[in-house]
């Protein structure tokens, strides 16, 4: 009987003002869908840089004239160091293997070559691309060492562009959310408004305060939810219908645009538990300055 | 029932309603509240329901100090202490029925409660008949009775009643003091704000007058006022 009370009450407060119901659920919708965008962001970047990390290597390369026991020692020290996973030794003959499968198709550029013109390497994966610049930096000047080269420029732009990309977004959903707990706070003090009467009345017969407030806190909670099952839905759909599209149709593109269940059931829990907690937000603004009890 | 010891009223602005009243009524009697507008009636009932609270002095009603009650205990206080105003503030998009049920609905009374109360209460006020009416279908006499039964129908310990005959002609009038009378009998105290002389002499009930916030006269079986 209470909960048919409650649920009554609500429905015909948000069936009272649905046009404001309507511009609550909607900007919810929308701050909430920005948000889903920053998470998926970050999860494109995140899928974006382990596939370039696994390809992240050091490229150690060793002079002509280093000795035997000048290449022992360099290994030995590199295989040494923590942020090393794993060291390959490359010689001459494997160099210029790999460079003739490379460009099989271009006979002209290795066929004039003698077989010893590349130089024997060393090739360090890391435990994480960041330390490559340290690893970089310790090698370089090693005995028997050539030169040094790794490929994390790119990775580190990419990552800085991600974070700038991710604040700009994340501020806009913030305010944007601000603006819908806003929202939702004024469609129940409308409610509250059109049932001043029915809540004097309350207060005269001595309804608990918490009866008083139950049905306008539905109405706000309900107003968020539906904002928040409406973003939602559409990350659900953006996910089947466009990712796992683009990730078959552009093969190569595959590994970024394939997120695990948990990945995506992980956002939709943040998008419905913000949304909730924008509605929760909302509704305590308006009651506590429009519901004097 | 009611004790109020010292009680002294300043609204903002410095503007005093009550100055030292102290007033004591007992379990089942009949009050009339008397005296000119703005001499502090309506700001004397509204501290039995803390609706107001006293600059300085205490409040007990039902043997308990109204300032150390905390906010969420109101509720509970003001279901033993029922309310009748002039203007009898019912719902106009309700029933009678509604309207009363409302009251009960509202306190968490489940609903075999209210089907039973309802009918009974109205029955009592002379409303038995006209359970599916809406306020503005009803005489300015049955409206008041209507609300009276909405204040009465969870059985309180006190009924207040703020002016209830203020808006109704003295025939009407009559017969809403012959019903507190009875709701009276039943052993509530009824505590009720008037300026209607007839009404008083008639009744000869306990009188307290007040004037600028004070106890002028407080006299049982007494009259509306001499030379007034």
């Amino acid at each position: 009987m209470r909960f048919r009370y409650f649920f009554s009450e609500t429905a015909q407060n948000v069936r009272r003002n649905l046009l404001m119901t309507v511009a609550a659920v909607s900007t919810v919708a929308i701050s909430l869908l920005l948000l889903g965008g920053v998470q998926i962001l970050g999860m494109i970047v995140k899928n974006m840089t382990l596939n370039w990390q696994a390809k992240v290597e050091v490229a150690v390369y060793l002079r002509d004239d280093i000795t035997h026991g000048e290449l022992q020692s360099l290994e030995s020290q590199v295989t040494q160091l923590h942020e090393v996973a794993h060291v390959d030794y490359v010689s001459k003959q494997q160099a210029f293997n790999e460079f003739k499968q490379q460009f099989r198709t271009q006979p002209e550029f290795w066929q004039s070559l003698p077989p010893d013109s590349l130089p024997a390497s060393l090739r360090v994966k890391l435990t994480d691309a960041k330390y490559a610049a340290g690893v970089a930096a310790n090698l370089r000047g090693a005995p028997g060492v050539d030169d040094v080269r790794y490929g994390g420029e790119i990775i580190k732009r990419l990552l800085q562009v991600n974070s700038l990309l991710r604040t700009v977004t994340l501020v806009m959903s913030i305010i944007l959310l601000v603006a819908a707990a806003a929202l939702i706070a004024n469609t129940i003090r409308l409610a509250i408004y059109a049932r001043r009467d029915e809540i004097g009345i309350m207060k005269l017969v001595g309804a608990t305060n918490w009866f008083i407030r139950i049905p306008f806190m539905l109405e706000g909670l309900f107003a968020a939810l539906v904002g928040a099952l409406i973003s939602g839905g559409i990350v659900l759909s953006a996910n089947s219908l466009l990712f796992t599209r683009m990730g078959k149709a552009l093969p190569f593109l595959g590994p970024v645009f394939s997120f695990s269940r948990g990945d995506i059931l992980g956002v939709l829990l943040i998008l419905v538990s913000v949304g909730v907690g924008v509605g929760l937000v909302g509704s305590s603004m308006a009651l506590r300055r429009f519901l004097e009890v | 029932m009611i004790r109020t010891t010292d009680v002294v009223k300043e609204y903002k602005g410095g503007v005093r309603a009550l100055y030292d009243l102290t007033i004591e009524i007992e379990k089942g009697e009949f009050v009339f509240i008397v005296g000119p507008s703005g001499s502090g009636k309506s700001t004397f009932l509204k501290l039995l329901t803390k609706e107001e609270e006293p600059t300085a002095g205490k409040v007990y009603v039902a043997g308990k100090n109204l300032a150390s009650l905390p906010g969420w205990r109101v509720p509970y206080l003001r279901r033993n202490v029922g309310c009748v105003f002039q203007d009898f503030k019912l719902l106009p998009n309700k029933t009678v029925f509604q309207n009363v049920a409302f009251a009960l609905e509202v306190i968490g009374r489940p609903r075999d409660v209210v089907h039973r109360q309802v009918p009974q209460i109205l029955e009592l006020v002379g409303l038995g008949e006209k359970l599916d009416r809406f306020p503005d279908e009803l005489s300015g006499g049955e409206q008041q009775r209507v609300s009276i039964a909405r204040a009465f129908v969870n059985r309180p310990l006190i009924l207040i009643a703020d002016e209830p005959t203020g808006n109704l002609d003295p025939a009407t009038s009559v017969g809403i003091m012959r019903l507190l009378d009875r709701i009276n009998r039943t052993g509530t105290t009824v505590v009720m704000a008037t300026h209607d002389h007839t009404i008083v002499d008639s009744m000869r009930r306990r009188v307290i007058e007040l004037e600028d916030g004070q106890v002028v006269r407080d006299q049982s079986r007494g009259i509306y006022g001499v030379g007034t």
